[in-house]
């Protein structure tokens, strides 16, 4: 049988009969078919888009359908929102929602205003080029180590008898070492400080490209105008970098929320609870304690709040800006 | 066109029956006969043993341990999964929760016992036991790991908790070994040194199950306290928990543990020790054997057993189950009876100092010189009445965080010591109820 729906024929007669022709053969009276062409781009996303089933949706969906089952002897029965209900009486769920609001915001901080104090200064014209390039492989360094050896490393330079306290006693003389990761109050500042030193070098990098991508025409411009460094920074630099500092400052916030690594090796959410972020409750919970149902419950409805507040965020974010500057 | 499209749907199709089919469970090896039928060889049998005893252990003697037992059991295969201890436990409730088929037998804690359970992971061993009397009449009679009336695990080794020392530091500082709770704080005081900043123990609080061992249980054994009644109801928020939990709050504000004790781990601990930073400990007899892959000439000995109200000591053990869905649970048990055998305790128990969990091991310690094993026949013997040994408990990771909140609470004077006590008793008494 003919395909009509290729025929040069059949297609209207535009000088491009058949690359138009094949687009669009599904004019009044004939059979309504996806012409091959326009399968192709279904064919080539197809294998990625089962990829992205695979590894995001059927997780999320069976995350779902686990909150809602309990299981006692290996067999799972369906117990509705029961978990979820237990979830809302829970003090230690809202405990570690407390902290880990706590860590997400000091951390975000940290890392977006070093970053970007550290970018602005390698962007600067420097004496010695050597010397910045050198510095600028210094200032990567931290960001070199896995979380686990980050995790030792402080955890050592912390304690009581480490080079902290040893400065801190031996040369400064005073009376007793400082309990960075043993005191309620301190614990959760020592762990946010080193998620600081371990990540900000990412948001570093990120920003000093955003820095070298505008124009100096830009900057000649307000110099002519008169517009000193602060004005420069604050009227030039910052809405020039504002999509870049969105972006970062969302994924910083997604990936703050689910730490484990850097909590379970300092302190695993100790002293007193007082660093228990939601998602070290989670691996307690489910990985530990063995309840999956429950911790699939804390799962879900952390994702969704976390969804939530990045839409709200965003939005306010976005509020005021010009079409297409704040999108990507 | 047609033709290329269905070409193309056919390959689609293809692709993706090959992604499904890699994505499915691997047929399991056959275990029984042969199934050609002709003269062919038994088949070997291959199971896979998930624990975290190679560093423990020592490597050489761990790898012989598995080449005596393959050289005994030609048709059986023993692969090893070792993980460092602090991962065991999410690793096993990880496989649990996916199903996994992949481990045939495992190191377990008593703490790990119900998670598992709940998984319907762990096999229960009792009609194991059953059907082989001889090898059950080689466990002692705290070998079993119960729970909820059935057997879960097997103690591999049993723990006791008691002070032990540096003896080389000891010596040089011309100290002799506690024998008694006062002397103990005396030994502590003459190990502190303001002017250095040296102390002679630290005391790890991060770990709630460790804490509860070695410090709360040992110091209520020798109350005369209990931390369940003959009833498996609460008792720990006794008078006599109380005066346990009040003393270890006195000892921590006397300045004589290394500061940062609610941030310190095992593994700190077990650094001081080895390198001398410390000279002492509360733990089990195979801190030596870890503190020798430190230190090798490290030399180290229990004080001799003490008494306050009773004799009693705090006991554990790390045991052993096999998984429930492992399609080779008759090799598994083989292994088993390997392990536990008089020829495996004897050797491990004197060459690692570990207290294996049979008879024949327990019998041996009578004629050890050992200066630590020697002495536990003594904390076992002495008033094993009030032993207190940590059994499997339901929601064991819940209640055992429920604990070390009050204990940390009263350490940082938060909360006196029966408030904190009561509270703990509280949340453990609601998931005791709801287990039975």
């Amino acid at each position: 049988m003919r395909d009509e729906g290729t025929s040069p024929a059949a297609a209207p007669a535009t000088g491009q009969e058949t690359m138009i022709g094949e687009r669009t053969a599904t004019g009044p009276g004939r059979p309504r078919r996806l012409p091959w062409r326009q399968m192709n781009g279904y064919y080539f996303v197809g294998p990625a888009i089962l990829f992205f089933l695979f590894v995001s949706i059927f997780p999320l969906l069976r995350t779902i359908q686990m909150s809602l089952v309990d299981v006692e002897a290996g067999v799972p029965s369906f117990v509705g929102i029961r978990h979820y209900a237990n979830l809302v009486q829970d003090p230690w769920f809202w405990n570690s929602l407390s902290n880990v609001l706590t860590f997400t915001v000091s951390s975000v901080i940290l890392h977006i205003s070093m970053g970007m104090g550290l970018a602005l200064l390698l962007n600067e014209e420097w004496f010695n080029t050597t010397l910045r390039n050198f510095m600028r492989g210094l200032l990567i360094l931290p960001w070199v180590f896995s979380t686990a050896s980050s995790g030792l490393m402080w955890t050592l330079l912390y304690h009581p008898f480490g080079l902290l306290n040893y400065m801190w006693v031996g040369l400064l003389g005073q009376e007793a070492p400082i309990e960075f990761l043993a005191k309620p109050g301190l614990a959760m500042a020592s762990v946010v400080a080193v998620n600081t030193w371990k990540s900000y070098p990412f948001y570093m990098i990120i920003i000093l490209g955003g820095l070298q991508a505008i124009p100096a025409e830009i900057y000649e411009a307000a110099k002519v105008d008169g517009a000193n460094a602060w004005k420069r920074f604050w009227h030039v630099t910052l809405p020039q970098l504002r999509p870049i500092l969105i972006a970062i400052s969302t994924i910083d916030i997604i990936t703050t929320v689910g730490h484990v690594d850097l909590i379970r090796m300092l302190t695993r959410g100790g002293p007193l609870r007082s660093t228990e972020t939601v998602a070290y409750y989670i691996y307690k919970t489910a990985l530990l304690d063995g309840n999956l149902g429950y911790g699939a419950a804390v799962s879900t409805l952390m994702l969704i709040m976390l969804a939530i507040l990045i839409i709200l965020y965003l939005r306010v974010l976005s509020q005021g800006d010009e079409a297409g500057e704040t999108s990507f | 066109m047609q033709k290329r499209t269905r070409l193309s749907v056919l390959a689609a199709l293809l692709t993706l029956a090959l992604l499904l089919s890699a994505c499915a469970a691997q047929p399991a090896p056959a275990t029984g006969a042969a199934s050609d039928g002709d003269a062919m060889e038994e088949e070997v049998v291959e199971i896979t043993w998930l624990q975290w005893w190679v560093n423990e252990w020592g490597p050489d003697n761990h790898a012989q341990l598995i080449a005596d037992f393959e050289a005994q059991n030609p048709n059986i295969k023993v692969t090893v999964v070792d993980v460092p201890w602090p991962e065991m436990a999410g690793k096993l409730q990880a496989a649990a929760a996916g199903g996994s088929e992949s481990y045939d037998l495992f190191g377990t804690e008593s703490t790990w016992i119900a998670g598992l359970t709940k998984q319907g992971f762990i096999e229960d061993l009792g009609p194991w036991l059953e059907n082989d009397p001889e090898f059950a009449a080689k466990l002692t009679p705290t070998t079993p790991m119960n729970l909820l009336g059935e057997t879960r695990g097997l103690c591999l080794y049993l723990i006791p908790y008691q002070f032990a020392y540096n003896v080389d530091i000891f010596e040089e500082k011309g100290l002799e070994p506690p024998t008694n709770w006062d002397e103990f704080v005396a030994v502590l005081q003459a190990l502190r040194d303001e002017d250095s900043n040296a102390y002679g123990m630290s005391m790890p609080l991060q770990d709630g199950g460790f804490l509860l061992l070695r410090y709360f249980n040992f110091r209520l054994a020798q109350e005369g306290g209990q931390m369940l009644d003959a009833d498996g109801n609460v008792a720990f928020n006794s008078p006599e928990g109380v005066a346990a939990m009040t003393w270890w709050k006195d000892l921590y504000d006397m300045d004589l543990v290394v500061p940062g004790s609610f941030g310190e781990d095992q593994a700190l601990m077990l650094e001081f020790v080895a390198s001398g930073q410390t000279a002492a400990i509360i733990d089990g007899p195979f801190i030596w054997t870890k503190a020798k892959q430190i230190d090798p000439d490290i030399r180290m000995a229990y004080a001799p057993a003490w008494t306050h109200n009773t004799g009693g000591y705090s006991w554990a053990c790390s045991g052993m189950g096999i998984a429930a869905n492992s399609p080779h649970k008759e090799e598994a048990w083989e292994f088993f009876k390997y392990i536990y055998s008089d020829e495996v305790s004897l050797k491990m128990t004197e060459t690692v100092s570990l207290l294996w969990a049979t008879n024949a091991a327990v019998d041996s310690l009578a004629e050890s010189d050992d200066p630590m094993l020697s002495q536990v026949p003594a904390f076992a013997n002495q008033d094993p009445e009030n032993n207190i040994l940590f059994a499997p408990l339901p929601e064991a990771s819940k209640l055992i965080d429920a604990f070390q909140q009050a204990f940390q609470q009263v350490l940082a004077g938060e909360k006196d010591a029966q408030t904190a006590l009561d509270e703990a008793a509280a949340v453990w008494q609601a998931e005791l109820d709801a287990a039975k």
